[in-house]
């Protein structure tokens, strides 16, 4: 009985979501307020977290809520608020140069669908209530220190180390003057006086 | 029954690295900013030097599937932890004389070795993504080390844009991968059905790696990002993300024959770099991809060659070279008729001399430019190497190397290729290649004629650096010590690639 239910309840939640994502995506490209562009971007991601959970995943899920839903996307609203960024009237939505870029994740996107469409599923439906991407199943997975287990702890290790070299450069990129660095400084005031 | 802490001395020359740049990084707030250029790009190169010793000492294997070794492996760890010591002598001459307040570029430069390395060693596409993003995001920072320099900001703009949007392809390719194989694992077999899916994950992953070593026609960024860093940064980018570049796509080459063949690597065994694969059939999708290959290398020499011809600075020159280069390198995965052993030794050498010779010209061309490298077009650069003998003997040896001139490292590179490309089968991309060297080599021996030719009439700037005159003095000499026979690495010589690729 309850499979049954699964069977249209799932399709249901899918069909929402991708609607939500690809409506919101639209809305990012042809918004002429970068704010706004800012709000459908956060939709799209909120509808993939729906979609991940509906995958089986809800860790990945939450987490696209946290990170990304939130954390970036807060960042990303700040800074365009900070800039003061208003509503752009004078550069056309679309001109030769972008609908021509526009053919090639057309391009792509249509191979994609193909190659997707014409593979085998890999995986059958979720049996019931099994969830792959569970916390439970994730972690144990995730620091298997055995020498038979993944290493993915090596990689989540070594990804701690791309996070510092990440803050390193974007201080180094950043940071409003470097000792004994006037010049900086200077040039902002200049553009400023513009 | 191996405990995983035994296989962790397979890591040694990257953990050697990642501990002298975090030494780097910890040391640098505690110096005072006159003595930061001291101290710190000796801390850092003591570290690769460990690491370069280390490296004698590795064995053959790879931990839980991710990273391997082996001897082609370890001399391309050679060739990034050889130029990466080029390239800190570089940067300390040119951030000591420009005073540049803060020694963080000394760590970053440890870091993206870290991370070619890591790319170099990768069994498995999360690995390599995890190498090719350390990699990456140390050179964005130091590609934009000049920060008030508008090309600076121009170069580092267009790289990073186009360098994300690439690693999102590579994920994206990595993404139907994982789909149609439910692995990760290099060269793990497909399922039944989804060759398809297969093929064109392998086709993004392979756009992406093509972007990173900058082949045509992924090159457009190259000459503004080359032109935009510091010189010194210059010739540590084309060496060494381009020797982290071409091991992953070696690396997928080989998993290509292998999958071809009908197989696929298993999960508890990895493919080694050093060993031929027998090519027993050549499926349709090979064979066009490997047209396609061809066809990529051969513009990017056309590309590379015509396009460096009319260039003034020597940085956007080295960046059209350094897109010829990935011609020539492209061309070494040129596949024999179906029945015969595919290995890439060729590969391997050419990738390391053009390494070695690479840093080493960017760094002598940064000990000649002025502050800030104000001079480093050919006008300005004229008649500088009789002021200044020392520097201009070893930039002649590499540019030498780089052209390909006989009892160098470079030309056997350059040999190996071209034969292999004859015995293959080639013989008209062979001779294409040949006369785009010749091309090339007047190009480069141009360059040396303007640069010892007329005398200078600009004082040369104060550079100082006892680490890039050693670096300098021994990369020279390397340049001509490795073509002594049997320093190559060990089963790359060609006639003796017999060896099954996998191995337990």
């Amino acid at each position: 009985m309850l499979g049954s239910l699964d069977a249209i309840i799932g399709p249901l939640y899918f069909w929402a979501f991708s609607l939500v994502a690809v409506c919101c995506a639209l809305g990012v490209l042809t918004t002429r307020h970068p704010l706004h562009g800012a709000v459908c971007l956060i939709g799209v991601l909120l509808a993939m977290a729906g979609l991940y959970a509906l995958l089986g995943s809800p860790y990945v899920a939450v987490l696209q809520v946290l990170v990304y839903a939130g954390a970036i996307m807060v960042l990303m609203v700040f800074v365009l608020m900070v800039l003061n960024q208003a509503r752009d009237d004078h550069t056309p939505r679309f001109d030769l140069l972008s609908i021509a870029g526009l053919l090639l994740p057309l391009g792509v996107a249509s191979v994609s669908v193909n190659v997707l469409a014409g593979a085998n599923a890999l995986h059958g439906p979720a049996q019931g209530g099994a969830l792959e991407g569970s916390v439970a199943n994730l972690a144990p997975r995730l620091f298997d220190t055995t020498a038979a287990g993944p290493g993915y702890y090596l990689l989540f290790e070594l990804i701690g180390v791309l996070l510092l070299v990440a803050i390193v450069a974007a201080v180094l990129l950043a940071k409003r003057s470097l000792a004994g660095e006037p010049s900086v400084t200077k040039t902002e005031d200049a553009a400023h006086g513009h | 029954m191996t405990t995983s802490v035994s296989l962790f001395p397979l890591l040694l020359p990257v953990a050697l690295t990642l501990t002298g740049g975090l030494a780097t990084l910890a040391a640098e707030p505690f110096l005072a900013a006159e003595r930061k250029h001291d101290w710190l790009p000796w801390t850092a190169a003591i570290a690769v030097l460990a690491a370069i010793i280390a490296l004698f000492a590795v064995d053959t294997g790879h931990v839980h599937g991710l990273y391997a070794m082996d001897s082609a492996r370890v001399w391309l760890c050679g060739g990034i932890l050889g130029a990466t010591l080029i390239a800190l002598g570089g940067l300390q001459a040119s951030l000591r004389r420009d005073a540049f307040p803060g020694g963080e570029p000394h760590a970053l430069l440890l870091f993206a070795a870290c991370g070619a390395q890591l790319m170099v060693m990768a069994t498995d596409w999360l690995a390599l993504f995890v190498g090719v993003e350390l990699a990456s995001l140390a050179v964005y920072a130091l590609v934009g080390l000049r920060r008030q320099h508008a090309e600076s900001g121009e170069g580092l703009y267009k790289y990073f844009v186009m360098g994300s949007v690439f690693s999102a392809v590579l994920l994206y390719g990595v993404a139907m991968t994982y789909g149609a194989t439910g692995s990760t694992h290099v060269g793990a077999a497909v399922q039944s059905g989804s060759l398809g899916l297969w093929f064109f994950g392998q086709a993004l992953i392979l756009v992406a790696l093509l972007f990173k070593v900058g082949a045509f026609p992924f090159h457009f960024w190259s000459p503004d990002a080359y032109t935009g860093a510091p010189v010194a940064i210059t010739g540590f980018m084309g060496a060494v993300i381009k020797v982290g570049g071409f091991a992953a796509i070696g690396a997928q080459w080989l998993a290509l024959i292998v999958v071809a063949n009908g197989g696929g690597v298993p999960a508890d065994q990895v493919l080694f770099l050093d060993r031929g694969i027998e090519l027993t059939v050549l499926p349709g999708w090979l064979s066009v991809l490997q047209q396609i290959v061809l066809v990529l290398a051969v513009l990017s020499l056309w590309v590379g060659h015509f396009s460096g011809l009319g260039q003034r600075s020597a940085r956007r020159l080295i960046a059209y070279s350094s897109v010829a280069n990935a011609g020539y390198l492209l061309l070494a995965l040129a596949l024999p008729a179906a029945g015969s052993v595919v290995s890439l030794g060729s590969l391997w050498v050419y990738l390391v001399a053009y390494a070695i010779a690479t840093a080493g010209t960017l760094t002598a061309l940064a000990w000649l430019a002025d502050h800030d490298d104000r001079h480093d077009d050919l006008d300005h650069l004229a008649g500088q190497c009789r002021r200044d003998p020392f520097t201009g003997l070893v930039l002649t040896v590499f540019l030498a190397s780089t052209a390909g001139l006989p009892i160098t490292i470079g030309f056997i590179g350059k040999f190996l290729i071209l034969s292999d490309l004859v015995a293959k089968g080639w013989l008209v991309i062979a001779i294409l290649a040949m006369v785009m060297a010749l091309i090339g080599a007047a190009y480069y021996l141009g360059l040396l004629a303007t640069l010892w030719g007329s005398e200078s009439k600009r004082e040369p700037a104060p550079a100082r650096s006892a680490l890039a005159v050693a670096a300098l003095a021994v990369a020279a000499l390397a340049i001509f010590a490795l073509c002594w026979p049997g320093w190559l690495v060990p089963g790359q010589m060609p006639g003796n690639p017999k060896v099954a690729a996998v191995s337990p």
